[in-house]
């Protein structure tokens, strides 16, 4: 069910997702060594906001959106699964190996966020200083998460579809 | 130096995805390439992507892997890298082709 409240809520998560990847762009075109904990955190945001404004073009009530930030994982490869969907078969044929590679992507992104620890065993993200079980204080700009885009398989695939996604679900006449 | 990077990064990137046909290097002009700021820039044509258009993607420098400098990747289908050989126009940023690294000078 796509209300005129769902659609806003699609269109305001969408727009807002664009804001934090051209964020991260500009971070990285004019900034570019700076801790990686910055360009990371903004790519959680984005991809958060995304999967929500996916899931209310889904027909979900915004409202049960709001409080949670662990959808990553779920709904990041159901959007590249839809946007491969719409390929040539040939396309999806070759691209047969980027769907795993965005569910591994997709769980190493939603970790990033300083509420998802994975039942305490993660405690690593991008905003806040951690302590872990050893009592070490731990600093996001100082820590280095395993999370390269560059050397991952599918990364550039991910964040091209990203922009690509942030444009759609951000227009009004999208249906 | 850039160059031998670009290299090394070009053959990681041949043996992360095989489904990439063609890397070919982005350049600037030279003032701005000589910037150690100025992003490395592959075009990677790739059999498993989507016709999305020119849309560069940036990097960090990543100097564990020798990625010292920063990075920018445009990932395009074989259509797409057909239409740019047409017309180079269609590259943003007055960039111009540069040379192809294939898969045997990027494993050197």
């Amino acid at each position: 069910m796509n209300t005129d409240r769902t659609r806003d809520w699609r269109v305001a998560y969408a727009k807002q997702a664009r804001s934090d990847l051209q964020t991260r762009e500009a971070i990285l075109q004019h900034t570019p060594r700076l801790p990686s904990c910055q360009d990371l955190h903004y790519l959680q945001m984005c991809c958060e906001k995304i999967c929500k404004a996916y899931l209310c073009w889904r027909g979900s009530d915004p409202k049960q959106l709001q409080s949670s930030h662990a959808y990553i994982t779920n709904v990041l490869p159901q959007i590249v699964r839809h946007h491969l969907s719409r390929q040539s078969r040939q396309v999806q044929q070759n691209a047969g190996w980027v769907l795993p590679a965005i569910r591994r992507l997709a769980r190493q992104i939603e970790l990033l966020a300083p509420s998802i620890d994975s039942d305490g065993s993660i405690p690593s993200n991008c905003e806040y200083p951690w302590e872990d079980s050893n009592g070490k204080v731990h600093v996001p700009a100082e820590h280095n998460f395993g999370l390269d885009l560059l050397h991952a398989p599918a990364g550039v695939f991910l964040l091209k579809t990203l922009q690509v996604v942030v444009e759609e679900l951000s227009s009004d006449t999208t249906t | 130096m850039k160059d031998e990077v670009a290299e090394r990064l070009a053959h990681a990137h041949y043996q992360l995805e095989p489904t990439i046909r063609l890397i070919r290097r982005l350049v600037a002009d030279p003032a701005r390439e000589a910037d150690p700021d100025e992003p490395i820039k592959l075009l990677e044509v790739n059999d498993a992507t989507t016709p999305d258009g020119i849309r560069p993607v940036y990097f960090a420098p990543h100097p564990a892997s020798g990625i010292i400098y920063p990075s920018l990747i445009v990932e395009i289908t074989p259509q797409e890298y057909d239409q740019i050989m047409k017309n180079n126009s269609l590259l943003p940023h007055d960039w111009q082709l540069g040379e192809v690294i294939d898969r045997v000078a990027a494993a050197r």
